[in-house]
């Protein structure tokens, strides 16, 4: 990975980071929040509305183009029908809004004096409604992380979209359960600082979310969207990134890539191509490849499908072109093409390849009137749909000749990242009017004034006195889900906290890392475990085993203490254990001496470890040694 | 559209600072300075505050106290909302008169200041709803645009004389689109007035408004339309969602179609029977295949006339006699008593229901429980309501029973009125009811 220098490429980025709050009912109902997918369903069709000029926003044409159904899973416990949009919303939940406006008053942002619900157009199928309702609470503020000031742009108020549960053949399937979910946004001033420092921001504003004791935690439970641009070209929004750890990541490769596009750019022009170049005549090329040996061509055409091929004028070699892995322009094409359901494309820099020949490749070419430095695209899919995204590709090339395209963007879990959709323009948001405006009122501030929790650093500190855990400790319980859990059952176990905090981070730490699903590892199942070490049923030795197997096989506690045998054993068996192995190693001992304790202590170590104290095996051992050395 | 909403001093300061809804402006508070445009206020709102919508789009509203200044930094564009072109058509397809009473149909909205405009013409509806212009070739033309809470008997009357033009004209099919509070009285009206239609006349409307994505508008419109141009049907018909889904639309009689939710898209449901017909995944499936008939050519005939001094009164648990004895004082000609359960009113409403007929007034039965049929033979009460000359009405529904006294005050001599009621004359009552 290269340095890069965010002064002189101008790298801007500003931070979004969606939590959701605990809340114990959603934003617009009274309805829980409860994980669940079973439930009536129902089938929707969006259609955009239509904005000024009698244009759609681009983002809303976008998917409306796509004109898919949309299937919605309605579980009984975790909606209703205002999730179903068969009712107006409700109030607007009290305990979100006193949450906003807490942050809005750690952030110095000026609480607005009434707030006004707005519409967002979303119409992927996401929101029953069409749109994300959403408002600000909050306007300016700062955060300072290291010396460095951050701007806060909004404090805003919204909920949460429904869950995506499969998507196939054109049709989207959702869950209700997770719709209407309130998340509290804070979007920061796009800052020039490095990927690191970059994350290091996202940090400072995680702690002090977390620190108001009102976040929900656990996975899926904090989002950052993330926008960047560099050489003040156009904004990329990377949507989604969970992990706090990926965002140095996506940084680096969006910058990279945006670069990378600058340059391409100027090669395009250098070879001399304008605005206007990729204005070219689509084929229908079908009968031309009535032959070809490539399945997916042969597979529709079968179906009724056609074969259609444009001309990629100058493009020869740009098209596969890479500075590093997952980075060319054919990549960002096939991910405009999936986005139409369309797997079956292809361009002329990856042919002959997958099944198409070079004499196939040479009947396009010439059908196409390609010059020796064109380049086309070939794609095969139902005609209308295939011509809509060949529009849509070509538009994209053309695009090329500016640079990078205003995107949003997902994050892969490598930090590269893919296209979604365009970026939508500004003019999304409209009223909510089933909600009249809320004014905020003195006294309402005063209240959530009083309730302030303290900082993070304060907390910190104060969990350090208390607990006598080291800096670092009691930043990594703060930081953990199970801070609360750690205060419980370090006022209450005779264990040392430092243990608790070490199992309750560092060894979850490492089980995730090792590849175990620590979702599974309940709160509950940490309680039953530590409880079990601390009236000695089983050995702290073995708690990785034990939560490695919880987590694998999803079982209890006490199950996996049994069938890791585990349990612990009492000293007589101990005794009888080593007495064994002295026997069968007496040659050994003879030979070596008290040189052979460490040969010993292994074997003995093999067959108790994790029923009992290893200080304990050593000891004893070195005196059976002893005894055994006199007989 | 200037200060629209404004009142007080807001309205004051922001015409001192020549400010427009839709100007782009600067709020100086004493904290900050604010830049956004200029949002209307509702007509409901407090007049403490303005809105300004800020450079991401979102809208807050600032507490008049708190501002210092207002800079007007430049003048905002009236939205214009370009007409579309016309979309090629196929030639020959049905002739269908779209009859705009109320609520948006379809609408655009005007992002800068969050205005809301409705639909009109039928280019713009083409455009809206592109579908529409397969099925049928559509003319629109807008009688009114009321809520339908505020339609009257007259607003029948003229819907009903529009459509008999449309008869007259060779049209194929009516479309009537018609906010849904009230659109079953409308359908029930229409059902009378019109009588041996040639054609489908049907009634349509929206649950959710038409400005979001994921209105029911539009595909109840493409549903009915496609009833219009496609079915053969003759009579009047209420198109709306069978269930949450939007791919499956139930189509009513005119006459057994009830709102039965507040704001459900399934709202309206037939009772006491079930759908004539369905529109599913875009294909019509009649499913009373008496509504097809062939009427006899020329019997159509329009009884547009409508007298509204008629009532429904719902009895309850010490219901006052002299709510109808100080109706029929005021000159009211017409009761439809929605009774407890077999049909029943209490015994102390008996002198002024007698009274009420003494006066000539008609007075008929219909029941509170929506489902069934009114049977005033099994206890004694009924029997003595029908002994002083309350008349049953079976299964109709109230509000048809109420749509149609209307009409019989309207166009018939009083002493038709009670014949005329008891009488089925469009399926709006019916002998059999199904488990
Ligand atoms: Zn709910």
């Amino acid at each position: 990975m290269s340095q890069l220098d965010p002064e002189r490429i101008r790298l801007k980025v500003g931070l979004e980071i969606h939590r959701q709050i605990n809340s114990s009912a959603k934003l617009f109902c009274a309805c829980p929040i409860i994980k669940e997918e079973d439930g009536k369903s129902f089938r929707r069709k969006f259609r955009p509305s239509e904005s000024e000029l009698g244009e759609v926003d681009p983002a809303a044409l976008f998917e409306a183009r796509k004109g898919i159904w949309i299937s919605y899973v309605a579980g009984r416990e975790s909606s209703c029908l205002v999730e179903a949009d068969e009712e107006p919303p409700h109030e607007v939940n009290r305990y979100a809004i006193e949450t906003a406006i807490m942050v809005c008053r750690i952030l110095g942002s000026e609480v607005v004096d009434e707030i006004q619900v707005m519409r967002k157009m979303v119409i992927d199928g996401s929101n029953t409604t069409g749109f994300q309702r959403t408002m600000v609470l909050g306007i300016g503020g700062s955060l300072s992380v290291k010396g460095r000031v951050v701007g806060v742009q909004t404090v805003t108020l919204e909920e949460d979209a429904a869950r995506i549960l499969d998507s196939k053949d054109r049709e989207r399937r959702f869950s209700l359960d997770r719709l209407g979910i309130p998340l509290i946004e804070v979007s920061l001033e796009p800052v020039t600082a490095s990927p690191k420092e970059i994350e290091e921001i996202a940090l400072a504003l995680g702690r002090l979310l977390k620190a108001t004791g009102r976040m929900e935690k656990g996975i899926g439970s904090v989002r950052q969207d993330i926008n960047i641009s560099v050489l003040d070209g156009e904004i990329i929004e990377v949507k989604g990134v969970q992990q706090l750890d990926l965002i140095s990541k996506v940084v680096q490769f969006e910058a990279e890539r945006l670069l990378w596009l600058n340059e391409l750019a100027k090669i395009m022009k250098e070879r001399g191509l304008k605005k206007g170049f990729m204005n070219q005549q689509v084929f229908d090329v079908s009968t031309l490849l009535s032959g070809t040996s490539s399945k997916i061509i042969l597979a529709g055409i079968k179906k009724g499908e056609r074969a259609l091929a444009v001309k990629v004028k100058g493009m020869k070699g740009l098209l596969s072109k890479e500075p590093r892995p997952n980075m060319r322009l054919g990549k960002e094409l096939a991910d405009i093409a999936r986005f139409y359901s369309l797997g079956g494309l292809f361009h002329s820099d990856e042919l002959p390849n997958y099944g198409i020949s070079k004499e196939e490749v040479q009947k396009i070419e010439e059908a196409l009137n390609c010059d020796v430095d064109d380049a086309f695209l070939l794609i095969v899919g139902e005609e209308n749909r295939a011509k809509l995204c060949i529009q849509a590709l070509c538009k994209r090339i053309e695009q090329a000749l500016l640079g990078a395209p205003a995107e949003t963007r997902a994050a892969k879990d490598n930090g590269e990242t893919r296209f979604i959709r365009p970026r939508p323009g500004s003019a999304r948001m409209y009223p909510e009017t089933d909600i009249p405006p809320i004014p905020v009122t003195s006294a309402m501030i005063a209240k959530v004034d009083q309730s302030i929790p303290p900082l993070w650093e304060e907390q910190v500190e104060q969990i350090k006195q208390r607990y006598s855990l080291g800096e670092e400790q009691a930043q990594k319980i703060i930081d953990s889900d199970y801070l609360e859990l750690f205060k419980e059952l370090a006022t209450s176990l005779k264990l040392q906290p430092t243990f608790i905090a070490t199992l309750l981070t560092d060894t979850i730490v490492s089980l995730r890392r090792d590849g175990f699903d620590t979702s599974k590892i309940s709160e509950d199942t940490l309680r039953t475990l530590l409880y079990s070490i601390s009236n000695g049923t089983t050995a702290k030795e073995a708690s990785y085993d034990i939560l490695a197997l919880v987590a694998k096989e999803g079982i209890t506690v006490d199950e996996a203490i049994n069938k890791l045998n585990v349990s612990t054993i009492t000293i007589e068996e101990l005794v009888r254990i080593i007495d064994s192995v002295i026997e069968k190693e007496y040659k050994t001992l003879e030979e070596k001496k008290e040189l052979a304790f460490s040969a010993l202590m292994g074997s003995v170590m093999s067959q108790v470890r994790g029923r009992i104290d290893g200080s304990i095996v050593s000891k004893i051992l070195k005196e059976r040694i002893q005894k055994g050395l006199k007989n | 559209m200037t200060l629209e909403g404004y009142r007080g001093k807001l309205l004051e300061i922001l015409s001192n600072a020549k400010c427009s809804i839709g100007d782009d402006i600067v709020i100086v508070t004493e904290s900050r300075s604010i830049e956004g445009v200029l949002m209307p206020r509702y007509q409901y709102a407090d007049a403490e505050h303005l809105v300004l919508k800020l450079k991401n789009g979102y809208n807050i509203g600032i507490s008049a106290d708190r501002i210092k200044k207002i800079k007007l930094i430049g003048k905002g564009k009236e939205p214009s909302f370009a007409t579309p072109p016309k979309p090629e058509q196929t030639p020959g397809l049905p002739k269908v008169l779209i009859l705009g009473t109320g609520g948006t149909i379809a609408s655009r909205i005007d992002y800068r200041t969050g205005g809301v405009r409705a639909v009109i013409s039928s280019e713009e509806l083409y455009h809206l709803v592109p579908e529409l212009s397969s099925i049928a070739e559509i003319t629109t033309d807008i009688l009114f645009n009321i809520y339908s809470e505020n339609m009257t008997s007259e607003h029948w009357s003229k819907i009903a004389t529009r459509v008999a033009e449309a008869i007259r004209a060779g049209y194929d099919g009516v479309v009537i689109t018609h906010g849904t509070d009230t659109l079953h009285y409308t359908s029930a009206a229409l059902t009378f007035a019109l009588e041996s239609p040639p054609l489908p006349v049907v009634l349509v409307g929206a649950q959710r408004s038409s400005d979001r994505p994921s209105s029911d508008s539009a595909s109840n419109l493409i549903g009915a339309v496609k009833f219009a141009a496609e079915s053969r049907a003759k009579g009047v018909f209420v198109v709306m969602h069978d269930g949450p889904s939007d791919d499956e639309l139930a189509v009513h009689s005119g006459v057994r179609v009830r709102k039965l939710h507040t704001s459900r898209r399934d709202a309206f449901k037939s009772v006491n029977s079930e759908p004539v017909a369905r529109v599913k995944n875009d294909k019509i499936e009649i499913l009373e295949e008496s509504i097809r008939e062939e009427k006899e050519s020329g019997s159509f005939r329009l009884f547009e006339k409508f007298d509204d001094r008629a009532a429904l009164l719902k009895v309850y648990p010490g219901f006052h006699h002299s709510i109808i004895k100080d109706l029929v004082d005021n000159g009211i000609r017409g009761f439809i008593l929605e009774g407890t359960g077999l049909g029943h009113a209490p015994k102390s409403s008996y002198g002024a229901i007698t009274y009420a007929m003494s006066k000539g007034a008609f007075v008929g039965m219909t029941s509170q429980c929506i489902n069934g049929s009114v049977r005033m033979t099994v206890y004694d009460t009924g029997r003595d309501l029908l002994s002083i000359g309350v008349k049953p009405l079976g299964d109709m529904l109230s509000e048809v029973a109420l749509a149609k006294l209307m009409w019989a005050l309207g166009n018939f001599d009083t002493s038709e009125v009670g014949d005329i009621m008891t009488k089925n004359l469009r399926g709006e009552m019916q002998e059999r009811r199904l488990l």
